[in-house]
């Protein structure tokens, strides 16, 4: 049951506040700065966990994208929200550290095991949340990559493509896949 | 039961709600009919149920804060003023060479600590003025190259924000710090931008330069009114013209060319343009005829469409392979048919992968002929050329 609704003017008073933050952040001021790291971080965090699927990783990609989000600070005119701008420069800098060689040896090992998950043994009924983050950490990185940016960031097919330098219907072959995957396992 | 072949591949649509009305009409009524789609259509909703039910905020194990705050120091992109100094957090005294020459001291024959420590702190004092310095050498190379409004006699340094200017006659080279040098050509001008450790940046408005950089990926940047060229630790040779388009040719290693979300990589062998607007077009390989390259850059650029396309398919050889597979789907599909027919003229297809999955995007087939043609599907671009020679030897 969602909680009720939040009031006009508490949406008023959050967005003059992030707005009274980004300016004072984009003057140079590390302290505002700061409060939106600590506002965004989860969200930050959990999109680049779930796209790399390496908690280490994630961390240092985490830094990655807030490091970036500073340098680039003065390109946010407002025209959206931060918090989306933030969100799109987090999808980038996960992507091009998919793209890197050397980070893919090193760190990622794409499977298109369809077995692994069936492999995994049968799924524990306590924390079925926490199976559905691991049965999503072993699914092949595109198709895991595509499937937190459609089903959890929102992102149309069209927008994926143009991301990760696919086809759309290559980006839709990918969330059957990951979709298949996760059916398999939610029915073990 | 032919149904359902031709209701699975909707059922997904169905559920994103991308199907046109029709085509759901068409589902809804199947799905009235047959319990085993409708099984089907209820286990996808409970998997997108399930992750839709995911919290969308995980905090990271640890604090991130303290390291970020420590590389904030890094300039903003261009307004910012390059800092010559070390990170004002109190954690100069950590730096790597540091740590060595501490644990030098530890573990070596006294003397030997003195010396290397010595060599230590000569090469330190060599070094850190040129990797943090806002300012980088420059050395007339021919004629009278400027910076700013001063003509260069021999050597000088140009400050962050001056820019590098050379006529018809002159040329120039300039350090990137500490990390590579830059050769202009005659008729180029160029802006240092940042000068710091992590950003070393210029803006090339118009002219030519090469560039060769030995230092991790990520660290030199040339901006361009068309396109970001970004070191992935190379060489290369970029020409701007008039327009503000590119022309970007890589002699070794890689460059990622960035406009907005479009990302090219172009490894060394291959060449990419960028146009005001677009960005980066398809790489293709520096042998690649000068027809073959108009057709290219017509339909990457000029919306020239089916005609574009005959033009790049009369073209092209085998050479031009991993050109015509990475158009595959970015082109008109109804065009996929007779781009597929060229790439088979070229090159053989993959045992047992027939035309028509190519042709409907039938993901194992896209997988089958990236394995063929030695592309990794996985990672886009820029492996889609990783394995270019070899495509090319097997192709010949």
């Amino acid at each position: 049951m969602p909680g009720p609704a939040p009031a006009l003017e508490e949406i008023d008073s959050v967005t003059r506040d992030t707005h009274d933050l980004v300016h004072r952040a984009q003057a140079g001021d590390t302290r505002a700065f700061e409060t939106l790291y600590r506002t965004h971080v989860g969200r930050v965090y959990a999109v680049c966990l779930r796209m790399v699927a390496d908690e280490r990783r994630a961390a240092e990609l985490t830094q990655d994208t807030f490091v970036r989000a500073w340098q680039h600070l003065d390109s946010f005119r407002g025209d959206s929200a931060f918090s989306s701008w933030l969100y799109r420069v987090t999808v980038n800098v996960v992507l091009v550290a998919l793209r890197s060689r050397r980070r893919r040896r090193a760190r990622l090992e794409p499977t298109d095991d369809w077995t692994r998950i069936d492999k995994a043994g049968p799924r524990p009924a306590a924390d079925e949340a926490l199976d559905l983050e691991q049965a999503i950490a072993t699914l092949p990185t595109q198709a895991r990559t595509v499937l937190v940016l459609h089903d959890l960031e929102g992102y149309r097919h069209k927008e994926i493509a143009t991301l990760m330098g696919i086809a759309p219907g290559t980006s839709k072959a990918h969330l059957h896949r990951a979709r298949q995957l996760l059916k398999r396992f939610l029915n073990r | 039961m032919n149904d359902h072949a031709h209701i699975a591949p909707l059922l997904q649509d169905y559920i994103d709600d991308a199907l046109t009305p029709a085509e759901r009409e068409v589902v809804d009524a199947h799905l009235q009919t047959c319990q085993v789609c409708r099984a089907e259509h209820a286990a996808l909703t409970a998997v997108m149920t399930a992750v839709d039910a995911l919290p969308r905020s995980i905090e990271p194990p640890h604090d991130l804060w303290p390291e970020i705050a420590a590389r904030l120091d890094a300039p903003r992109r261009v307004e910012a003023a390059a800092k010559p100094t070390l990170p004002a957090n109190g954690r100069a005294d950590r730096s790597p060479v540091h740590l060595r020459s501490r644990r030098g001291r530890i573990r070596l024959p006294h003397a030997l600590a003195i010396g290397l420590a010595l060599v230590t702190v000569v090469g330190a004092l060599w070094l850190l003025p040129r990797l943090f310095t806002p300012a980088w050498d420059v050395a007339r190379l021919e004629g009278a190259p400027r910076v700013g409004d001063t003509p260069l006699a021999g050597t000088g340094q140009l400050q962050r924000g001056e820019w590098l200017v050379t006529d018809d006659q002159s040329r120039a080279v300039l350090n990137v710090g500490a990390i590579g040098n830059v050769e202009v050509e005659p008729n180029t001008r160029l802006q240092l931008v940042a000068a710091s450790l992590r950003n070393h940046r210029l803006s090339l408005a118009s002219g030519t330069i090469e560039a060769r950089i030995a230092a991790p990926p990520r660290l030199f940047f040339v901006e361009t009114p068309s396109a970001l060229a970004i070191d992935l630790g190379c060489a290369y040779r970029l020409h701007v013209d008039s327009t503000g388009g590119s022309i970007l040719h890589v002699t070794a290693g890689y460059v990622e060319l960035q406009h907005g979300d479009r990302t090219a990589v172009v490894p060394a062998g291959s060449m990419c343009l960028t146009r005001p607007g677009h960005g980066p077009g398809t790489p293709f390989d520096e042998d690649a005829s000068d027809a073959f390259r108009r057709a290219l850059a017509w339909l990457d650029f000029d919306d020239g469409g089916a005609e574009a396309l005959t033009a790049l398919l009369a073209e092209a050889r085998p050479l031009d392979a991993p050109t015509l597979w990475q158009l595959m789907y970015t082109i008109d599909p109804a065009e996929r048919g007779r781009l597929y027919d060229r790439l088979v003229d070229l090159v053989s297809a993959p045992a047992g992968i027939p035309r028509d999955a190519v042709l409907r995007a039938d993901l194992a087939a896209i997988e089958a002929w990236d394995r063929h043609l030695n592309m990794d599907l996985d990672t886009g671009w820029f492996f889609r050329l990783f394995n270019k020679k070899k495509t090319r030897s097997a192709a010949e």
